[in-house]
């Protein structure tokens, strides 16, 4: 296992996310890519707060094997 | 789209260039890893991905700052926005305070935010602004104050100590009256000198009441302070200064100001009082009957004294001269007797010009009395409907009391038997036509139409409205809608044995003044006579019915059966095979 290796890991699963893919690892888990809408928000101080969309990677593990 | 393992071994090995082989080696490698290091109760970060670490029986992936960034790229420097608004809402409210008034919380109900002053359930419908505008011209107009306004002023501080309890306001006002009263409390208390004396006495307090915060710090507490001087003014004699304001006050007057001028009410009681008593040096007894004229007053209380107010404006002075013999006669059985008070209540009315309190009075009766209307009107709408009291126009025509009598014998439009349907058949055809001219109702029309999901008719349009779902509440909505007994196209065979009312056999004349089973509103007429065949031969008294649709020209109604009431057509229905059925409506026919 080089180097190489890991970085390829990361950035394939990387491209597969920002492409919106689901990414399948045999062993490890699933890698999904999650959209979470704008939505506001209300502070502990009261200040009501308009919270930006984001995009976002998720991680379900499955370790059955 | 989902890369699966295959799929990503392919991937990886283009995008690092090494063998599909090593790479599967790698992946394994890897994971056999992470495994290890989970077990050693350690994460494993993978550099520029992120860690993967074991929480339990769950594993958690962390993504690295870059990685988060990366997939989030789109979005990045969204920062978020504070929203205006926000803010506002955190501003404390004004603790509301409980009145005498019983109703209030009721009324007031969620309103607790809007209305600023303590107790006003109608406070919104009024124009506060304007009332706060005419408070300010009235104190520009009444630059200074007569002799007679600054007793009453004072008067008014120790009153509101003692209304305190009940109606709190803004904690200035709390404060206040404490100095004052013990200043005033002296002159009243502390001297039996004569009239000029204790006038002269009752000045002293007057400079602290100016000092005292000014109307611009009181707040709302400034507008009634100003009217309250308005309104006392009038009473004692100043009103030929400011008659104008003062009636503009009575004409706009608002709940608002009607209440806040509680406090006012009552010192003017006293301050009329004491104006009596030391024209007869009878000093105590008279704060006394004060007090007990206060909490009577409270009790009674009549709606049209503004009438009486408004007609007597002219008077001046007048009113206090009465008073001074009303006074002195309830100050000897003041203590037992609560007519008394009224009378001089009533005596107060005639001669006391307008009377603030009086005013402001009137809104808890008149509250009860439109609360007492409203139940009234509500139940008798309510038994109306229920057809216990008949009246026109509310109450249901024949199902509110049919369907209190319900339990209607089930069996018994079972029961008829079975009539010829060969008659029957050709019938409908024929008289259709007859009645088309009748209805014109076309609005009613679309909302009886209905669909039967087993209708074998291809070319046939449907509707199906949302009465359909259910059967219960369907049937009374259709049944308000229907446009009396125009149009009505039944196969009419007027047999003698044939019963009025029932599900099976012939319709009959007579039958279609009840209710029937909606099961079909097609638009072609042969589709109709075709349900109307089928159905005739299961047994059914089938009547179709013509109806002008705006939207869908002539539609056709296929029901079964003739009932007399709402409920037996529901008892009815649900006997029917469901298959038959379909989706239903009951409505009158």
């Amino acid at each position: 296992m080089t180097n190489d290796f890991l970085k390829a890991f990361g950035l394939t699963i990387r491209d597969q996310i920002i492409m919106k893919n689901s990414v399948e690892i045999k062993g490890l888990g699933t890698f999904k890519a999650e959209h979470t809408s704008q939505q506001q928000e209300r502070k502990g101080d009261g200040k009501l707060v308009m919270l930006p969309p984001k995009d976002s990677i998720e991680f379900k593990a499955d370790m059955g094997e | 789209m989902l890369i699966d393992n295959e799929k990503f071994i392919a991937l990886l090995a283009d995008n690092s260039g090494i063998e599909k082989e090593k790479v599967e080696k790698y992946l394994e490698e890897l994971i056999s890893e992470m495994k290890s290091s989970f077990d050693e109760g350690e994460g494993y970060e993978v550099e520029g991905f992120g860690i993967f670490s074991k929480l339990g029986s769950n594993i958690l992936f962390i993504p690295s700052d870059e990685l988060e960034t990366e997939i989030n790229y789109k979005y990045v420097g969204m920062e978020p926005i504070e929203l205006p608004g926000g803010a506002q809402q955190q501003e404390p409210e004004e603790p509301e305070e409980d009145d005498e008034n019983p109703i209030q919380g009721i009324l007031d109900g969620g309103k607790t935010e809007e209305s600023e002053e303590y107790e006003d359930p109608f406070a919104e419908l009024f124009n506060e602004a304007e009332e706060h505008e005419k408070a300010e011209k009235e104190q520009a107009e009444k630059g200074d104050l007569s002799e007679e306004e600054i007793e009453a002023v004072v008067e008014e501080e120790i009153e509101s100590e003692d209304t305190e309890e009940i109606i709190t306001e803004e904690p200035e006002k709390e404060e206040e009256p404490e100095e004052a009263l013990e200043d005033t409390l002296k002159d009243i208390f502390g001297s039996d000198e004569t009239e000029e004396e204790t006038e002269t006495e009752e000045e002293e307090p007057e400079p602290e009441e100016e000092s005292a915060p000014g109307p611009e710090n009181w707040g709302i507490d400034a507008h009634k302070e100003e009217e309250q001087e308005g309104a006392f003014s009038g009473l004692l004699g100043d009103a030929e200064e400011e008659p104008e304001l003062i009636d503009e006050d009575d004409i706009f007057a608002t709940e608002d100001e009607i209440a806040s001028e509680e406090d006012v009410s009552e010192p003017e009681d006293e301050v009329s009082q004491e104006e009596t008593v030391s024209e007869e040096e009878n000093d105590e007894e008279i704060d006394f009957s004060a007090l007990e004229d206060d909490s009577s007053d409270e009790d009674f209380d009549d709606p049209f004294d503004e009438l009486i107010e408004e007609e007597d404006d002219d008077e001046d002075f007048v009113p206090v001269v009465t008073n001074v013999s009303s006074g002195k006669a309830s100050k000897k059985e003041a203590d037992e007797d609560k007519e008394e008070d009224e009378d001089e209540k009533t005596e107060k009315k005639s001669r006391t010009p307008k009377s603030p309190r009086d005013r402001k009075q009137s809104s808890p009766v008149f509250l009860y009395m439109i609360l007492a209307l409203v139940l009234l009107g509500g139940t008798g709408y309510l038994l109306a409907y229920f057809g216990v009291v008949n009246i026109e126009g509310i109450t249901p025509s024949s199902v509110s009391t049919q369907v209190v009598q319900s339990n209607p014998p089930a069996t018994q439009p079972e029961s008829t038997p079975p009539q010829t349907a060969d008659t029957e058949e050709e019938q409908p055809v024929k008289e259709v036509p007859t009645i088309e001219a009748n209805n014109e109702n076309a609005p009613n029309e679309t909302e009886e139409s209905t669909e039967n999901s087993s209708d074998a008719e291809s070319g046939i349009t449907e509707e199906e409205t949302p009465q359909n779902q259910e059967n219960d509440i369907a049937p009374l909505v259709a049944d308000e809608k229907a446009p009396g007994d125009g149009g009505i196209i039944s196969p009419v065979n007027i047999q003698a044995e044939t019963e009025v009312y029932g599900l099976n056999g012939t319709a009959t004349e007579a039958g279609n003044n009840g209710y029937t089973i909606v099961l079909y509103t097609l638009s072609r007429k042969s589709g109709a006579d075709t349900q109307f065949e089928k159905l005739s031969k299961e047994g059914f008294r089938v009547i179709i019915k013509e109806k002008p649709s705006q939207e869908f020209g002539r539609l056709y109604r296929v029901s079964i059966g003739q009932f007399e009431s709402l409920a037996d057509a529901a008892i009815a229905a649900e006997k029917v095979d469901s298959e038959i059925l379909g989706n239903y409506i009951i409505t009158k026919i």
